[in-house]
């Protein structure tokens, strides 16, 4: 099969690096710094080699500037000699288009300094240009770039993408040797999907091969994401670096009070917060991640209100909602350091240089170690400090969790990536571009599209069905005013159709999608106007006054709205009427969770085995790494749920029958969101198919739940098996509110909904009825429609995990996992905080008629009995 | 037309339309729209025709006459070439079915005349026949009008209503029925494949108060009646104010 080789690349020493390098390089290099960093022993001596390199190191550790000095010292020496070409050498890309300081950082800095130095020394050379192309720089810096070719050009995966198709720009890609694609981790999604096509069109115009090389933090399987760089041709093997174990860690759990279950949550909220308010007392400059944009919002306020001599104007949040300015600016106080604290949710993960911080407090579990270490790394920058973090837990779920998560950091287990493949939508979008670029043979591009890891077992069939969409075959419109590409059976030959064709591609191009929220309020009360957060736009058009629904974990009642602003009553008790399937929360790693029900396993075996509580306790405390508080509340947490029934582990699947206000079928099933996602789905389907109503499901990392009047689980156990796994799921999610959500996304990369036409932008609203519109035309038409298929697939495979569930359910088969029943009339300690939280969405079965029919039942007998 | 004395009974409801005496009244359509896919909208506007004919065929009516409530194109300041082609098209389909087809302007239709100009037909502010009065509903017209009617047909609303139980929530279109100006007066849901309609339980749709001729205080008073395609059968939901 395939002889691709990873290699494992070597500790190089210094003199061999310091031979490489030019004379002025070296003088500015040893200028700078007083030695090599780890990353660039491992990785520049492969780069001046001209090989393929994945380098995994962890943020501040240099990694920058390792894939920069061999092309730094290349180009200098082609300087000094003036045989500097006009055309690109190097192209480098990053998902963040906030770059200009790293690239001052690591490239304008250092090339002006080595101009110094050469003009003290009477050294003419030619200038390297480097020129950044995102999709913010304006049009006469563009047109600068055609005349003054840059050499090193930065730019990000979609203006890359948008330079493939411009025949201008091509010219001067003809012959780059290198391509760094920076932050590679985090493209473990669409974009990096879109990324690896578009590499391999580079690779496809260039008349030489270039290098790749990825930079990328703590990641695995390290081989995967190496494969994902240098893509499945045979050819191109690759070395990897993994210099990730060089930074060394110091983190902890901490809980503000002892006891999480029977202190009252006003106590529990104050001590938290003087608990984070001493840590960032004690330290100089603090970053806290939370998991949401709403979280942050909520922390900042609850310091300056509960310490306002402490917090003023050096308090800042940073999150992808705020504008970009406010971004900048945060940024830009915090390498000045002028703040004290910068509370974030996702936004700052990645490597923006962000100065000096000596503390992460993690708010909340940061729901997989890879995630934990990417966020604990953001303190201590410089190489050899020390990276400090803080887990601080909400609840008994979340103590357990960062428990483990701790153990992970500790130990350097990291969970694995998730790279899709086979993106349907995504490909239609780049088949669209090559066509724009050229006509192309259909074979050719079939070929050149395999290259790319993220497509390496593409079907010709599915080739082809992307192909007949976007050459109108489907027969969506009159005269096919759809239709994109022409493609020509008799000649193998496809090209682009239309003169808008360009415009279109340009204005519409990209892969997140676009939503538009509400921002919910309080309504009335002292609290009158305080923001709570936002809802996605289409989750609230399902509203209507009255309407109960979940957010950041609290209830509130909607009121009215009021142009984009939601009114709410806060402090409610009622159970929710509407399911929170729009919070799409960061998932636990499957990884992480199976690594939290051995844990359980193993305190479980001691409690069966009589072991003492001090033992117990020990065992916790050494095996997670925490202190002898957090163990014992971890501890107590297990002891409850042991001496109530039973406690669920990796080899043992709880089911829990709890009959309160409703009848509840709980499953302890501890495999994170993503595959209870599908789980649940599943078995919920077979049952509801069984009663013929509507089930509702509530799901969490730790497991779920179902309600409703009957519910035959043992039959629906029964039922499932690994094998069809793929066709329930697929009707189980049919009708979903999920699927419909994900196909408008999934519609709008393949560009069968155009976010922009002749300069008039689309709101998501219309696009949104567009879809559903399209959606119910299409399942007249085919269930394999290319991109109905897609979005099937994105739902089953990247939003939720239908692989490790199907896994679970042959474990259960093979009765490797054994399911065990119990029945009670509380719910159980694990079991409290699912049923607590309320549905996530409701398995529709009941015929929209037939609901309609129930209902005029119920409200003509309502009426009557008024009467 | 034979006059209405015992007008409700005559009154029959058929999916999204009704049909009085030998007229079938039909909402507003929307063609053209360009946020959809006109085509697949139009197959859907025609396969809806169809069923409807099909029924009334059951029913053994003689239809003579076709009355559009108005909105029949879409987009305000222009005509799009859909907007030609379907309106054409429809217009042709129409006409082999019935001898003669009234078209009511509605307030999305200030550019219809030129495309009704090639198939000669006018487009009327209201239509009045045998004491039954259709218009749009967008704005008032002549009172003697009014005052001489014994039962009015509009549309322009798209009345819809949301049911919902402990945790379900769904929207349906829906006739709305009742006294206005002292006449009987029937509020048809829209024809379009696309929009169910705004749901009546939310006030703030209304809060334009000049967006329909009758105020929710009227309105709310109005039975609201759910056509079941399935089954062609009609169900009473009672008053609006005892729903909402």
């Amino acid at each position: 099969m395939n002889s691709q080789k990873f290699i494992k690349a070597e500790k190089r020493k210094a003199e061999e690096l310091i031979e490489i390098l030019d004379p002025l390089v070296k003088e500015w290099f040893f200028f700078r710094f007083n030695e090599f960093s780890e990353s660039q022993l491992y990785g520049v001596m492969n780069v001046f080699e001209r090989k393929n390199i994945l380098i995994s190191a962890p943020t501040g550790s240099g990694k920058t500037l390792t894939s920069f000095l061999a092309i730094l010292n290349y180009l200098v020496i082609l300087a000094k000699k003036k045989e500097l070409e006009n055309k690109v050498y190097c192209i480098y890309s990053s998902p963040l288009k906030a770059l200009n300081n790293d690239i001052f950082i690591n490239l304008i800095r250092p090339l002006e300094e080595i101009y110094i130095i050469a003009g003290k020394k009477g050294i003419e050379l030619q200038k390297i240009r480097v020129s950044v192309r995102t999709g913010d720089t304006e049009t006469k810096e563009k047109s600068k770039m055609l005349k003054e070719v840059p050499h090193i050009f930065i730019t990000t995966p979609e203006s890359l993408a948008i330079c493939l198709t411009s025949k201008r720009l091509i010219d001067l890609f003809y012959s780059v040797e290198f391509v760094i694609i920076d932050e590679i981790h985090s493209l473990g999604n669409k974009r990096g999907v879109y990324q690896s096509l578009s590499l391999e069109r580079l690779e496809n115009i260039s008349k030489i091969t270039p290098i790749r090389i990825g930079l990328s933090a703590t990641v695995s399987p390290i081989e995967k994401v190496a494969n994902f760089l240098v893509g499945s041709d045979e050819s191109r093997n690759c070395y990897i670096a993994d210099v990730s174990s060089y930074k060394k860690i110091d983190c902890e759990v901490l809980s503000g009070v002892t006891d999480l279950i029977d202190t009252n949550s006003q106590e529990m909220h104050s001590s938290m917060y003087n608990l984070i308010d001493k840590l960032i007392q004690n330290h100089k400059t603090t970053v806290i991640f939370t998991n949401t944009r709403a979280a942050t919002e909520r922390v900042i306020n609850h310091l300056k209100e509960m310490f306002p001599q402490n917090y003023v104007e050096n308090i800042g949040a940073h999150h992808s909602s705020l504008s970009k300015e406010h971004r900048f600016d945060i940024e830009d106080r915090l390498r000045k350091g002028e703040l004290k604290v910068v509370v974030t949710s996702t936004s700052l993960e990645l490597g923006i240089d962000i100065g000096y911080i000596d503390l992460v407090i993690l708010l909340g579990s940061p729901k997989s170690s890879a995630r934990a270490l990417q966020r604990i790394g953001r303190s201590g920058h410089k190489i050899h400090d020390i990276s400090k973090g803080r887990f601080v837990v909400l609840d008994r779920d979340d103590l357990v969790e960062c428990s483990i998560l701790n153990k992970e950091c500790v130990e350097r287990k990291i969970d694995n990536i998730h790279i899709p493949k086979n993106c349907l939508d995504v490909l239609a979008q780049q088949i669209f571009g090559m066509c724009i670029q050229k006509i192309w043979d259909i074979n050719e591009m079939f070929k050149v599209i395999r290259k790319s890891y993220c497509y390496s077992d593409l079907t010709r069939e599915d080739f082809l069905s992307v192909i007949s969409y976007l050459s109108g075959e489907y027969a969506l419109e009159h005269r096919n005013v759809y239709a994109k590409i022409w493609y020509d059976v008799k000649t193998k030959q496809i090209g682009k159709r239309g003169k808008m064709a360009r415009v279109i591609y340009l204005t519409n191009i990209g892969t997140i999608p676009e939503e538009s929220f509400i921002t919910v309020v309080i309504g009335k009360g002292e609290k009158k106007d305080f923001k709570i957060g936002v809802v996605d736009e289409s989750f609230f058009e399902k509203m209507k006054p009255g309407d109960v629904f979940v957010l950041g974990g609290k209830k509130y009642q909607f009121m009215y709205a009021r142009g984009m602003r939601a009114y709410v009553k806060p402090g409610i008790k009622r159970n929710p009427t509407i399911p929170s399937w729009f919070s799409e929360m960061l998932p636990l790693s499957f990884d992480s969770a199976m690594e939290i029900q051995k844990f359980r396993r193993q305190i479980n075996n001691m409690f069966e085995r009589n072991s003492t509580e001090e033992k117990i306790k020990e065992f916790i405390k050494d095996y997670c790494y925490i202190s002898d508080s957090v163990s014992k509340s971890i501890y107590n947490y297990f002891y409850e749920q042991y001496k109530f029934s039973k406690i669920p582990h990796d080899k043992r699947l709880l089911i829990e029958f709890y009959k309160g206000e409703k009848n509840y079928v709980i499953f302890h099933s501890l495999f994170g969101r993503r595959v209870n996602d599908a789980l649940s789905r599943a078995l919920g389907y077979l049952m509801a198919q069984k009663v013929g109503r509507d089930i509702e499901i509530g799901i969490n990392d730790n497991g779920f739940y179902f309600a409703g009047e009957k519910l035959p689980i043992d039959e629906a156990l029964k039922l499932i098996k690994p094998e069809n796994m793929d066709k329930i799921l697929d009707e189980a999610i049919f009708k979903s509110e999920i699927l419909k959500r994900r196909f408008r996304h999934c519609a709008a990369r393949a560009l069968m909904i155009l976010r922009n036409y002749k300069g008039h932008k689309k709101s998501v609203g219309k696009q949104q009825m567009k879809s559903f519109f399209l959606l119910s035309a299409i399942n007249k038409i085919s269930k394999d429609f290319p991109i109905l298929k897609e979005a099937r697939r994105e739902v089953l495979e990247d939003l939720m995990d239908k692989y490790n569930a199907k896994l679970i359910v042959k474990m259960i088969d093979d009765g490797i996992i054994n399911i065990e029943r119990i029945h009670t009339n509380l719910p159980s300690p694990f079991a409290l905080n699912l049923v607590l939280q309320g549905y996530s969405d409701l398995l529709k079965i009941e015929d929209k008629i037939e609901f309609m029919k129930r209902m005029h039942k119920a409200i003509i007998e309502e009426i009557n009995n008024k009467v | 037309m034979e006059r209405f004395d015992n007008i409700n009974k005559k009154v029959i409801f058929l999916e999204d339309s009704l049909i009085i005496g030998n007229t079938l009244v039909i909402g507003d359509l929307h063609l053209g729209e360009k946020e959809i896919l006109p085509k697949i909208y139009y197959n859907e506007i025609i396969e809806k025709f169809e069923r409807i004919f099909n029924e009334i065929k059951l029913k053994k009516i003689n239809l003579d006459k076709i009355v559009i409530l108005g909105d029949l194109k879409h987009e305000f300041g222009e005509i799009t070439n859909n907007e030609w082609r379907y309106v054409l098209d429809i217009i042709r389909y129409l006409g082999k079915k019935v001898k003669e087809i009234v078209i009511i302007k509605g307030n999305h239709d200030s550019l219809l005349m030129p495309i009704l100009k090639k198939v000669e037909i006018g487009l009327k502010d209201y239509f009045f026949e045998c004491g039954a009065l259709f218009l749009h509903g967008d704005r008032l017209i002549d009172k003697k009008v009014i005052s001489k009617s014994k039962i009015i047909f509009l549309g322009h609303l798209h009345p819809a209503l949301s049911l919902s139980d402990e945790y379900k929530n769904e929207k349906f279109k829906c006739f709305l029925t009742g006294i206005w100006k002292n006449k009987i007066a029937y509020v048809l849901p829209s024809f379009s494949p696309v929009f169910p309609g705004y749901d009546l339980k939310n006030k703030d749709m209304h809060e334009d108060k000049d967006f329909f001729i009758i105020d929710r205080k009227f309105l709310l008073k109005f039975k609201v009646i759910i056509y079941d395609n399935k089954d062609n059968k009609e169900y009473n939901f009672g008053k609006l104010k005892e729903l909402v």
